[in-house]
């Protein structure tokens, strides 16, 4: 092993004659990160040697020696800067020592990037352009679309907010450049039945329905003896239909068809068996887009019971095809929205959704009444300028409240709400009301691609799979399916996807950004608890017999790890022999120790060194990925060493970089406060702390309050 | 203490705080349909450390509670605020003979014969007077 510990242009003093113990080499040098000092460190170790570096602060060093992967001591602004004397220097450095000496192999994995090619699951607006992007950079592309025709949702509308534009306008481009497009094979009718493989090598079944009729003459022959009439959001069709996109040919929509073959009998070119392929590619997209809540859950609107009770899409397809005419429409936002008993969260599109069909109605016959029920209308940004639109020239009615009921009165439809500008109840008579309910998530093909849900959209799955620190996993989602989203930011974020996938298919290898935790089959097996899988913030631990980490999920944050029963669960570079090493030999009788989460709680000791902030001498700082990797263990360790006090400090309480670490944490800790009490150790030595990055000062204060106060 | 604090330093009190104003209760509140009572408002002001109104117009009927889309417990709160009232202030004059219908029959509104002819039309049985109520408020400290 060797030990390389730069003075940072002379800032700070290196002890004389520092010695590690056996086959520990020390190298000095005055500007480590130089070329020169690269060049030392490559020059000077054998293939996977273990290395330490001594110096500033891992945030900066990390910019330049990642390739060695070795272990950081922070000798600079942890030591030098708040002046503390140079003993400091060797305890921190023979802790990672000994460290390094006992862990396990540290270096991370990666994978071959095998098949350059991409699967997009969905051929709305942000499945197509994300095919667009993609095969224009060359790489063969897969699009399967459930239904038969390309297009998704908007393919079914009458015009697109704010402007009020017509679908075309986006879509027809749009399909027709994926169309040409000669490394994009479009699949209609067509599902992911499973997937296998890891990124890079994927394998996707994918089952398809009947076969694209060819040389389809649109005669028509085919509907006219189709049995099955299908209420198509509004408009009512045959199971076999034909849709202005793509392709240009009638199609069945199996989800409806009987299979009675009275189709196939008048156009041999009909083709009802399903076939089943299978793709390999090395990324696959998730754009399957909006899916509308439904409406008949909400039974005080009485959707599904009264007739003239419509979802938005039901109502823009049928006013804009004069099924309907009606003279008076309210319009009832957040339907089923931001409620506890339907869907909690707010879908974001809606309001603007529900100020389109307003001026839909008033753009096409401005005498009739129309009115608009709202809780707080969010028209965010740019669309500020619809609402006033709608409100101004169209001269919409907008009335503060949710409404109670809907029930029926004659022909009519009665609401009751409060109008809370007034604070009075009210009953609106109307001739039909638009519901304007909020998006669910695909769940069923979330869990096929094993991307956590917990029954609502997979927002930490959307940052974490784009963010620079986490695993390559291959697998991306955009458009709405990662949450409602208006057109424009569909189209957008598929090309944020599209990039990443691109540079992922150019790569001909991808190595892991983050340790992961591993876990010994043998041991865990024994005991078999399963606690890991629960507590998992990212999905990444999973049950296959065995208990297992799916590493490109991982993040390494280590809960699992200090949950772990039996310690057959150990983080890669911070596994519990190689930390209880690091502790014995780092603090000494009487210290403080302080472990601090390399996030937030490390960067304001950091920071408290370039401010020249005064704390006690005998603060020993251990770096650690998260406040949740902590345990007992670990804490009695530290303890049985003769420290008067333990401070583990992390983000705030929602700021966690890993969901909820630092709850768990705290928990832990709370718990381990008991235990240590009951050993005799004043509980009050044992402290965790919510530290952010800025908060130098918290921290100085807390560790000199720790260093007056214990004393047992 | 003042109301607000009152409210949610009781268990059945919690729920105060969820309330985003949208009046959904006050919306389908059959009170509120013939009168000026607004139990939007009457939570809207215990937040706002404001005396709320008309607290003993709500019928318990509990349509508030169970649409209310943030899970507060409307109904409950005001019954709450009520017990809350009471104690600070004493019952109201007004309470005071549907105290004594609960301990003479059972029930706070009066049930008469014409009441029970009318279940009988209906096949309904008969509604009886009971005096298990009054054998609680002997025993319990109330009287």
């Amino acid at each position: 092993m060797k030990v390389f510990i730069c003075d940072c242009n002379g800032e700070i003093d290196i002890p004389q004659n520092l010695d590690f113990g056996d086959g520990v080499v020390v190298k000095t040098s005055s500007k480590l990160c130089s070329e020169e000092g690269k060049e030392l460190i490559a020059n000077s170790i054998k293939k996977n040697e273990k290395i330490v570096i001594a110096g500033c602060t891992p945030r900066i060093a990390e910019k330049f020696f990642a390739e060695f992967n070795p272990e950081y001591v922070n000798i600079r602004e942890h030591v030098a800067y708040p002046g503390h004397a140079d003993g400091k220097i060797r305890d921190l450095i023979k802790g990672a020592v000994e460290k390094v000496r006992i862990s396990d192999e540290t270096s991370t994995g990666g994978f071959e990037i095998k098949n350059k090619s991409a699967l997009i699951i969905g051929g709305g607006v942000a499945g197509l352009e994300t095919a667009r992007q993609v095969a224009s950079a060359g790489f063969k592309t897969y699009l399967i679309e459930k239904e038969p025709f390309l297009g998704g949702t908007i393919a079914k509308l009458d015009r697109l907010y704010p402007e009020g534009m017509p679908n075309s306008h986006t879509l027809y481009p749009l399909i027709n450049e994926v169309v040409r497009d000669k490394n994009i094979e479009i699949l209609v009718n067509s599902e992911l039945k499973e997937i296998s493989g890891e990124i890079g090598n994927y394998r996707a079944t994918i089952r398809t329905r009947g076969k694209v009729i060819e040389d389809c003459d649109l005669c028509g022959k085919c509907k006219e003896v189709c049995p099955v009439t299908v209420d198509d959001d509004g408009i009512e069709r045959k199971a076999i239909y034909y849709r202005a996109t793509h392709p240009d040919s009638y199609g069945i929509d199996f989800e409806n068809c009987t299979g009675c073959g009275k189709c196939a009998k008048v156009c041999d070119k009909i083709k009802l068996d399903e076939t089943e392929i299978e793709l390999d590619v090395g990324s696959i997209i998730l754009a399957t887009g909006m899916k509308e809540y439904d409406a008949r859950m909400i039974k005080e609107y009485g959707y599904g019971k009264y007739k003239n009770v419509f979802t938005k899409l039901e109502f823009e397809r049928k006013f804009a095809n004069r099924l309907i005419n009606p003279k008076k429409v309210v319009i009832v936002l957040c339907a089923g929205s931001r409620d506890e008993n339907h869907l909690p969260y707010c879908s974001r599109v809606c309001c603007l959704l529900g100020l389109k069909e307003a001026k839909l109605i008033k753009d096409t016959d401005p005498e009739v009444d129309v009115y608009v029920t709202y809780i707080d209308l969010r028209s965010y940004g740019d669309f500020e300028n619809l609402y006033t639109t709608v409100r101004e020239t169209c001269g919409v009615n907008f009335i503060q409240g949710r409404p109670s009921e809907i029930v029926e009165k004659g022909d009519k439809l009665l609401i009751r709400t409060e109008d809370i500008l007034l604070g009075k109840t009210i009953e609106l008579d109307t001739d039909c009301v638009v519901l304007i309910t909020g998006s669910v998530p695909d769940y069923e093909l979330l869990e096929k691609l094993g991307i956590p849900s917990d029954g609502e959209f997979p927002v930490d799955y959307v940052n974490s799979s784009l963010s620079v620190d986490s695993n390559p996993r291959g697998i991306f989602v955009c458009g709405a399916a990662a949450f409602p989203k208006p057109v424009a930011e569909s189209i957008s974020e598929a090309r944020d996807v599209a990039v990443t996938v691109i540079n992922l298919l150019n790569k001909e290898r991808v190595d892991m950004k983050t340790p992961v935790a591993d876990i010994n089959g043998d041991i865990c097996s024994e005991v078999g608890c399963k606690i890991c899988l629960d507590i998992c913030p990212s999905g990444a631990i999973y049950s296959d017999g065995g208990i297992k980490v799916d590493p490109s999920m991982c993040m390494g944050c280590g809960v699992c790890t200090a949950a772990c029963a039996s310690g057959a669960n150990q983080l890669i570079g911070y596994d519990d022999k190689g930390l209880l090493a690091q502790i014995e030999n780092t603090v000494k009788e009487g210290d403080i120790l302080a472990f601090l989460c390399k996030w937030s709680s490390y960067n304001a000791a950091d920071k408290a060194g370039y401010e020249k902030l005064k704390y006690p001498e005998n603060t020993k700082i251990i770096r650690i990925p998260c406040t949740g990797r902590v345990d007992a263990q670990i804490i009695l360790k530290a303890f049985s060493c003769g420290v008067k006090g333990i401070l583990i400090a992390g983000c705030p309480p929602d700021g966690c970089h890993y969901v909820s670490g630092n709850l768990r944490a705290k928990k832990r800790i709370l718990a381990t406060k008991e235990l240590v009490e009951q050993l005799g150790i004043a509980p009050d030595s044992l402290r965790i702390e919510w530290i952010g990055t800025e908060e130098s000062k918290k921290l100085v204060d807390i560790l000199n309050e720790m260093d007056k106060g214990g004393n047992q | 203490m003042n109301l607000k604090e009152k409210i949610l330093a009781d268990p059945e009190g919690k729920s105060l705080v969820n309330c985003f104003s949208c009046g959904m209760c006050t919306g389908g509140c059959p009170v509120a349909r013939i009168s000026d009572y607004n139990p939007r408002r009457i939570i809207h002001k215990v937040m706002l450390n404001m005396e709320p109104e008309d607290i003993w117009l709500c019928a318990n009927c509990y349509t508030c509670e169970e649409r209310c889309p943030t899970k507060t417990n409307v109904a409950d709160l005001i019954n709450l605020i009520r017990r809350i009232t009471i104690k600070k202030d004493g019952m109201p004059e007004f309470i005071k003979p549907l105290v004594e219908n609960l301990k003479t029959t059972g029930y706070t509104v009066q049930i008469g014969e014409l009441e029970n002819k009318r279940r009988e039309r209906m096949n309904l049985p008969a509604v009886e007077t009971t005096d298990e109520i009054k054998k609680i408020i002997q025993k319990t400290t109330l009287k």
